[in-house]
């Protein structure tokens, strides 16, 4: 067990540090920077002129503190074919979790410290928290932290008693929080009691017979919330696609002059998340600009470049049946696919366009200059479809070999 | 009117699986293609359905070819796969309706047959679920209710038994002989020789790439020396020690 779970830790150490590359490219770390720092100007500005020791001060810290100890999941490295090659194994779990308790605390670690950092002006001079104090509630948080990934490890196990439930875990903890930083001065019981813990959680009794089916399912859905992450800045082949039936938006879909390639087209847009999401997402990102900016000029520029940017990400949607050994083998007409896929796009892109204008409009304020430019809006949608759509996808085809 | 395999060699890119395959289906004509692992089976059949491009030779059915003509040739066939692949984005009722427009079926008709089908293998009150929700042998069932909707001249199944429960296994075979009576082709690769042979009516076995014999089950029984009172699995073995000899 020793030898397999090793070998797990340098793939996933190979796997991670192979995306985080691509996630924290060049861009996006002077994005980082420059959005971070935008942040801290702004709260080294307003720290002085809050009021000190406001009363939701106390509770503001520990939710904060709280959501913090919650991310970051235990991470086991178990794989779907584990249920029928280690189903034997269940006495050497434990070995095999030891090395991956220190593992699992990387991420929750960097992210305690880096929060705790960032509150510590706030927390000291503000909310009234003395440096020991603040120094015991992070230590307390890390242990917490220990103890949930034991109490996770106990719950994969036949217990008579479930161990572990996670809403219930961070609301203890965010009670405790709130009394600890209210008593200030008796901040130490916080992190003792969490030590306690950590001491006794392994005295609880435990199933002899390890439970690979909940084990397993917490690990995929792990996988598939970091896969996820990853996904929103490259291309993760790993993802697991989980198809919504999304009935509410079935009105959406047309079914007059229907081709098997719109029809099939038209369900994957609305249904697959990975196309109908970064559709909403991207139309609310342009809504939320609107709102902040205030600004209809910026706010129709970028609604341009945010209506570009989904048209760019959405073409893709034509390869999506490539691997479908039934959509080749189906008596589906390939001369037309072009021009199915930019119905099916264009109808996509409006909805978009609609919901961008909507929101211009009614978060600018200046109604008739929000007007103007979502008509603007409009025309560049038009161009993109019937100038740049077809073309991109022709170059798309052109590129799948038969 | 059939389908005429002529001469074909093919395989994946550099290796040759097949080689000079000839085979004849009759309308009306059930076979059974029959051979050890890696026999080149599932080869054939890519071949017959389009999937992969042959190095000589011609498929034709009923007069069309399908390398000048693929969405003719593929509008005449229906395939049911050994593991069922469906549209993750499509409802039981949309793969019918998928179906009904590819196939160009007329809508009331196909609508009353996909009615009997999905309540003859018990997927009637699942119109509106996605294959997510589906188990495999339900899915394996979807794709039944789906092949024979599209009324196809040919039917190729591969391992149709896979995942099926009995009654399931009777009402294909019900559907198999109805479609022979229509005077319908089925090409069928199978190991379970036992349930097959309800249904099947030519045998051709298929050993390193080549048809090695075909006919009728005694015919098989014959060529191969197995007596009455033998299994007709103990073809398996006789055809491995073929194989080994031929290595």
């Amino acid at each position: 067990m020793n030898k397999i779970v090793k070998k797990r830790l340098e793939a996933n150490f190979k796997k991670s540090m192979h995306y985080l590359t691509l996630v924290f490219n060049d861009f996006f770390i002077l994005a980082l920077i420059f959005l971070f720092g935008a942040l801290m100007f702004w709260y080294a500005q307003n720290i002085k002129k809050w009021p000190s020791k406001l009363w939701f001060y106390s509770p503001l810290l520990a939710l904060i503190w709280t959501i913090t100890l919650g991310l970051g999941n235990f991470a086991s490295l178990l794989q779907r074919a584990d249920e029928q090659f280690l189903f034997n194994q269940d006495k050497n779990m434990k070995e095999y979790f030891r090395p991956l308790y220190s593992h699992s605390m990387i991420l929750p670690t960097i992210l305690i410290l880096l929060v705790s950092g960032l509150l510590f002006p706030f927390a000291t001079t503000r909310a009234g928290l003395s440096i020991t104090s603040f120094i015991w509630i992070v230590a307390g948080l890390l242990e917490s932290k220990m103890v949930q990934f034991k109490l996770i490890v106990r719950s994969f196990y036949f217990n008579k008693h479930n161990y572990y439930n996670f809403w219930l875990f961070m609301a203890i903890n965010y009670v405790l929080l709130v009394i600890t930083i209210a008593t200030n001065s008796y901040s130490y019981l916080y992190t003792c009691l969490m030590l306690l813990c950590w001491t006794l959680v392994p005295y609880l009794p435990q199933g002899h017979a390890f439970n690979w089916y909940k084990a397993i399912e917490y690990e995929e859905r792990r996988q598939d919330l970091l896969d996820s992450f990853y996904s929103m800045f490259t291309d993760v082949p790993d993802k697991k696609v989980k198809i919504s039936r999304r009935k509410y938006l079935d009105f959406l879909i047309s079914h007059k002059n229907q081709t098997p390639n719109t029809f099939l087209y038209q369900r994957s847009l609305l249904r697959d998340p990975e196309y109908s999401n970064l559709l909403i997402r991207m139309s609310l990102f342009s809504i939320l600009l609107s709102w902040t900016l205030q600004d209809c000029k910026w706010a129709t520029g970028l609604g341009a470049l945010v209506i570009f940017l989904t048209l760019y990400q959405l073409i893709p949607l034509g390869t999506v049946y490539e691997h479908n050994m039934m959509y080749h083998v189906m008596p589906i007409e390939r001369k037309t696919r072009n021009r199915d896929l930019a119905r099916v796009l264009q109808k996509g892109m409006l909805i978009e366009w609609v919901l961008i204008a909507v929101g211009l409009i009614i978060f600018s304020p200046e109604k008739l200059y929000a007007a103007l430019g979502a008509i603007g809006l409009l025309i560049f949608t038009f161009a993109l479809l019937y100038a740049y759509l077809p073309v991109r996808i022709e170059n798309l085809f052109k590129k799948i070999r038969y | 009117m059939a389908l005429k395999i002529e001469h074909l060699s093919g395989g994946y890119a550099g290796t040759t699986v097949i080689k000079d395959l000839n085979l004849t289906i009759e309308p009306g004509q059930v076979l059974g293609l029959i051979g050890l692992n890696g026999a080149g089976k599932s080869t054939t059949i890519k071949h017959l359905l389009g999937l992969l491009r042959m190095q000589k030779g011609t498929i034709s059915l009923n007069g069309v070819e399908l390398m000048q003509n693929p969405t003719k040739f593929k509008q005449m066939v229906s395939y049911i796969p050994e593991t069922p692949i469906l549209y993750p984005e499509l409802t039981l009722k949309e793969h019918i309706e998928l179906v009904m427009l590819t196939y160009g079926l007329n809508q009331d008709k196909a609508w009353k047959r996909a009615h009997e089908l999905c309540k003859m293998f018990r997927l009637d009150n699942k119109l509106d679920w996605l294959p997510i929700n589906f188990s495999k042998g339900m899915k394996q069932k979807v794709m039944l209710v789906t092949a024979f909707l599209a009324d196809s001249d040919l039917l190729v199944i591969d391992e149709p038994f896979t995942g099926l429960d009995p009654l399931a296994v009777a009402n294909f075979n019900d559907l198999i002989k109805q479609a022979a009576a229509q005077n319908k082709m089925v090409l069928m690769t199978t190991h379970v020789l036992a349930q097959a042979q309800e249904v099947v009516q030519k045998f051709a076995v298929l050993n390193n790439g080549t048809i090695e014999v075909e006919g009728s089950l005694e015919q098989i029984r014959k060529h191969y020396g197995l007596s009455d009172s033998e299994s007709f699995d103990r073809l398996y073995q006789i055809l491995n020690q073929e194989q080994l000899h031929h290595e």
